[in-house]
C-alpha cells in the first residue's frame, strides 16, 4: 500500500485518483467534447481540477520563496525538478491539444517522464519516489491512447518538433548545473535556466528558433557563396589579362625562381614558398584569376615585368 | 578543379556581361552557368565558373539572345542557354563556345 505524500490523510483511494489523473493528463483529453472526436472514452472527473491539485503538491517546492528558507544544494534541486514538472505536463497538454502527430507526443511524454524520474530522485521521501516513479511508469503507458483522426494544420507538426528540440536544448544545462554544487550553479542561474526551458515550449520560441536557424543558414549560404562581382572590362583588358595566363603557361622549373620573386612581390606575408614550379604556377594564377578590375590587371603586368616573367 | 561563384549584375547591357565573362575567364576559368537569385537583397545574376590549369585561356564565349543564331566560328551547339538579367530586364540567353 503506498503511502502517499500528496495529500493530507493518504489513502489508498488517493493514491489511485492521483494516479489516473496523472494517466489523464499524460493523454491529454483537455475536455469532453474532444474525446468525441477520438477513439477514448469519456473522463469521469474533471482534469483541469485534478491539476490544479497536483499542481498545489509541487507548487510549494516550486516556489523561490521556498528555496531561501534553507537554501542548500538539495532545496534547489527540489525547486528545479518541481518546475519541470509543472512544466512538463502542461507542455504536454498544450501540444496535445494542438497535434495527434505520435512522434511529437511521444518526444513530449518522453521529457515529462524524465522530469518525473528526476523528481523521484530529487526527494527524499521512499514513498514519493515510488509514487512519481509508478506515474512515470503510467505517462509512458499512456502514449498508446492517441486519436489518429484528429485534422491538424501542416504547421502545427513543424512548430511542435521545433518546440521539442528547443526544450530538449534548454534542459542540457539544467541537468548539467544539478550536477554541481551551489556556488557553481547559482539558483538564480537555475531560475534563468527554467524560463528558457518554458520558453522553449511556446509558439513564440519555436518561431524564434526556426527563424535563428534560417538565418544561420542563410549567412552560411551566403558565406559559401563568396562572390565577388565582375566589373566593366575592355577587349585590352582581356587581351592583357589573357597574356599573364598565357605567360603562367610557359614558364618552366628553371623560372621557379622569377615566380617566387613575383609572388613575394605581391603578397609579401604569403605562407611558405611553392616547393616546385607547378605549384608557383598555381599560385601566380590566383592572383591573375583573382584580379577582377583593369588596375589589378595592370598592377600584376608591372610584377611580371619586373620578375621577368613577361 | 574547384567551382566558384561570382556577381554579373544586371544593370549592364548584353555585349558588357560578355566582356565581363570574356574577362572572368582570361584568368583560366570556364563559365559553366548563371542563375537569377537574390543576394543581400537585390536580385542579381550570379555565375558558376570552374577553375582551369595554370596556363588555359578557353575559347572564345559569346552570349546571345535565345534563338538568335550561333556566333560566326562558333559551335551550333549552345553550352549554356538560361535566363540572366541583362539591362534591367530578365531575357532568355544562350552560351556559345568558338570552335
Amino acid at each position: 500500500m503506498c503511502r502517499l505524500v500528496l495529500f493530507d490523510g493518504s489513502s489508498r483511494r488517493q493514491c489511485r485518483a492521483v494516479l489516473l489523473v496523472l494517466l489523464s493528463t499524460a493523454v491529454m483529453l483537455p475536455g469532453c467534447s474532444f474525446v468525441g472526436r477520438g477513439g477514448a472514452p469519456e473522463m469521469s472527473f474533471d482534469i483541469n481540477k485534478d491539476l490544479k491539485e497536483l499542481t498545489k503538491h509541487f507548487d510549494q517546492a516550486a516556489a523561490i520563496s521556498e528555496f531561501y528558507k534553507n537554501p542548500t544544494r538539495e532545496a534547489r534541486d527540489e525547486f528545479i525538478t518541481a518546475r519541470l514538472v509543472l512544466t512538463n505536463i502542461r507542455y504536454l497538454q498544450f501540444i496535445r491539444d494542438i497535434t495527434s502527430e505520435k512522434q511529437l507526443i511521444d518526444s513530449a511524454s518522453e521529457m515529462t517522464v524524465l522530469s518525473l524520474n528526476l523528481a523521484g530522485a530529487a526527494v527524499s521521501g521512499v514513498d514519493t519516489k515510488t509514487v512519481l516513479s509508478t506515474t512515470a511508469a503510467a505517462v509512458t503507458g499512456s502514449k498508446a491512447i492517441i486519436d489518429k483522426n484528429y485534422y491538424f494544420e501542416k504547421t502545427i507538426p513543424a512548430l511542435v518538433a521545433a518546440m521539442n528540440a528547443e526544450r530538449k536544448k534548454a534542459l542540457v544545462p539544467i541537468l548539467l548545473g544539478m550536477k554541481k554544487d551551489l556556488q557553481h550553479y547559482l539558483f538564480c542561474d537555475a531560475v534563468t535556466d527554467l524560463h528558457y526551458y518554458y520558453y522553449a515550449g511556446t509558439f513564440s520560441g519555436a518561431i524564434q528558433a526556426i527563424q535563428s536557424d534560417a538565418g544561420v543558414k542563410e549567412q552560411k549560404q551566403d558565406e559559401q557563396i563568396k562572390v565577388a562581382k565582375l566589373v566593366p572590362m575592355t577587349e585590352g583588358d582581356i587581351d592583357l589579362k589573357v597574356s599573364l595566363t598565357q605567360a603562367i603557361g610557359k614558364l618552366q622549373p628553371q623560372d621557379l625562381d622569377k615566380v617566387k620573386n613575383a609572388l613575394s612581390l605581391l603578397d609579401a606575408d604569403s605562407a611558405a614558398p611553392p616547393a616546385d614550379i607547378e605549384e608557383a604556377k598555381s599560385q601566380l594564377q590566383r592572383h591573375v584569376r583573382n584580379a577582377k578590375d583593369p588596375e589589378r590587371i595592370k598592377e600584376l603586368d608591372a610584377v611580371f615585368k619586373k620578375s621577368g616573367i613577361r | 578543379m574547384g567551382e566558384y561563384l561570382v556577381e554579373v549584375e544586371g544593370k549592364y547591357n548584353l555585349e558588357e556581361i560578355n566582356l565581363q565573362i570574356r574577362g572572368e575567364e582570361a584568368g583560366a576559368s570556364e563559365f559553366i552557368s548563371s542563375s537569377v537569385c537574390s543576394y543581400e537583397g537585390r536580385t542579381t545574376n550570379i555565375a558558376k565558373f570552374r577553375e582551369l590549369a595554370p596556363g588555359t585561356v578557353p575559347k572564345e564565349i559569346t552570349l546571345v539572345p535565345q534563338g538568335h543564331s550561333p556566333p560566326e566560328g562558333a559551335k551550333p551547339k549552345p553550352i549554356w542557354t538560361g535566363e540572366m538579367i541583362i539591362s534591367g530586364t530578365k531575357q532568355a540567353v544562350s552560351a556559345y563556345r568558338r570552335v
